[in-house]
């Protein structure tokens, strides 16, 4: 379980230290204040427990920068400088251990940042983690994986663990009880189950089966849900980040969504999300009860400085700034205005 | 022009005039008096070229219990609040047409202490049901020219001429 994430001079952060949930993590804020790239670094210091890959190599992977020159992450600013990533996680046993990735703007491979902290004991403890970009690749499945292994394609490197993610044989052993309801729910959603063949989905159900191609987006986000909670990728002490749920999902769908994250929670997945929409976060805030943990970070810009700042809290109404509570109010000041013509002005 | 409602304070700068529309008071000038078969909107402001009715619902009254605060929600979003606004505004409007007094457009402000994605729907959903505008081919005038909800925050952007305080705070 993550505990904390401290930064400084790493893409668009100049500084910033974060306390996460042991629950929910529900990252708000606009375009531009970094919300994908810290559930990035969140995914990359997990997904490397399992493939024992560098954590720079894994940066590299998901982030992209030209030419892979690491230290194109470093905040530009126009002199040397030098940042760093740390991550801060609870192991059983209440052991914290802190792993760090030093590196600067002249540093142009992976091999050439420094790791200090507890690394080796970080690497003992494998995490099991799923990231889910905002856009669907079970659809395109089939080949997408031997063309990624084959060559060089310009992909961030999630698009293509998902694949694999989905791919991974199901656990040994019955399916539990909290999981089933999971996949109830989603099945009532969806109308179906999912079956694969030869790296093809379906969605089957009595009229047959449907090719994913066929079925509309939201429907391949609940049906990803459910081959990832069937497939065991999801567990205790699991990690979940996904970049906007809310994407080609019908309003109505993300009650199942938000409810399902919540169950998740409940069974001891700690997840990470990043979201623009009112109707997902209106629904964490009905939906969750008083056992549940989770919180809300809402990312912006300070004023003065120019600099993201990260503000944390529990009660929605306290979400500071809310970009989208802003949006709302604009468009409602804007009809205002316009409804009311010139009088009163 | 000072004005007081709950807890909240308008000050209504630059007006013709301004009053307390449901007045229970029988020996204020605007005695309302017909409260048994009539609602009525809080306040009425007339400006030079408009009369403004104005209806104040304030759940964040400091003194409102979180249950009377979830019951008031309810009520917004179940359709119920939007039929009391536009039941107070067209009683409003009978009441003055009676006064003869209705020979400038009408803007509706209600001020809803609720969210701004809420607002938006309720300010949706009374402009269909009042309705605003002149709604048929065949009308010549409307009974409502404009209706607006706004919470604290919209309505300092909107009215800031018109500043509120929460007394109290």
């Amino acid at each position: 379980m993550y505990k904390s994430l401290k930064i400084e001079k790493f893409t668009a952060f100049e500084k910033l230290e974060m306390e996460f949930s042991p629950g929910i993590n529900i990252f708000v804020g606009a375009n531009g204040t970094g919300k994908t790239h810290i559930l990035k670094l969140i995914y990359a210091a997990s997904n490397i427990t399992r493939s024992q890959k560098s954590l720079a190599e894994k940066i590299n992977k998901v982030f992209l920068p030209s030419k892979n020159e690491i230290g194109r992450l470093i905040k530009r600013s126009g002199s040397n400088s030098t940042g760093y990533v740390e991550c801060t996680r609870l192991l059983p046993e209440n052991e914290t251990i802190k792993t760090r990735i030093t590196f600067s703007d002249n540093t142009k491979t992976a091999d050439k940042t420094k790791i200090s902290g507890s690394y080796k004991r970080w690497m003992e403890f494998p995490i099991e983690s799923v990231y889910i970009p905002v856009k669907d690749m079970m659809a395109n499945a089939p080949g997408f994986r031997s063309l990624y292994a084959q060559r060089h394609i310009h992909f961030e490197e999630v698009y293509a663990d998902i694949i694999d993610s989905v791919f991974l044989g199901a656990l040994k052993g019955q399916i539990d009880k909290d999981r089933s309801k999971i996949l109830h729910q989603l099945q009532d959603a969806m109308g179906g189950k999912i079956i694969s063949k030869n790296e093809e989905f379906f969605l089957k159900n009595k009229q047959g089966e449907l090719e994913f191609t066929l079925l509309a987006e939201g429907i391949r986000k609940l049906a990803l849900l459910w081959v990832l909670v069937q497939n065991g990728s999801f567990r205790q002490g699991s990690i979940l980040c996904w970049d906007e749920p809310e994407t080609n999902l019908n309003p109505r769908l993300m009650r199942t969504v938000v409810s399902v994250l919540i169950e998740l929670q409940r069974m001891g997945v700690q997840i990470f999300l990043s979201t623009h929409d009112y109707v997902i976060l209106k629904e964490f805030d009905l939906q969750m009860e008083e056992q549940d943990k989770f919180l809300f970070h809402a990312f912006a810009r300070e004023q003065e400085t120019n600099d993201i700042a990260v503000n944390s809290t529990k009660d929605y109404l306290q979400i500071s700034p809310n970009a989208i509570d802003e949006t709302f109010a604009d468009l409602v000041s804007r009809e205002v205005a316009r409804s009311m013509g010139n009088i009163g002005a | 022009m000072k004005l007081t409602e709950g807890e909240l304070e308008f000050d209504f700068n630059n007006i013709i005039d301004g009053f307390k529309f449901d007045e229970s008071d029988k020996l204020e000038t605007h005695y309302h008096g017909l409260s048994h078969c009539m609602k009525g909107v809080d306040f009425i402001v007339e400006q030079a070229e408009a009369y403004f009715f104005i209806e104040i619902k304030d759940p964040s009254h400091s003194e409102t219990s979180e249950e009377n605060k979830r019951k008031f929600k309810e009520k917004a979003v179940t359709g119920k609040l939007t039929k009391e606004l536009v039941q107070k505004y067209r009683d409003t409007f009978l009441y003055r047409w009676a006064e003869n007094k209705l020979e400038k457009p009408i803007i509706y402000i209600c001020l809803v202490t609720l969210e701004s994605p809420l607002i938006l729907q309720l300010m949706n959903e009374l402009k269909r049901q009042l309705p605003e505008g002149e709604a048929r081919p065949n009308w010549q005038h409307s009974i409502v020219k404009s209706a607006v909800v706004v919470n604290l925050d919209l309505w300092h952007r909107n009215f800031s001429h018109w500043p509120i305080t929460r007394l109290g705070s």
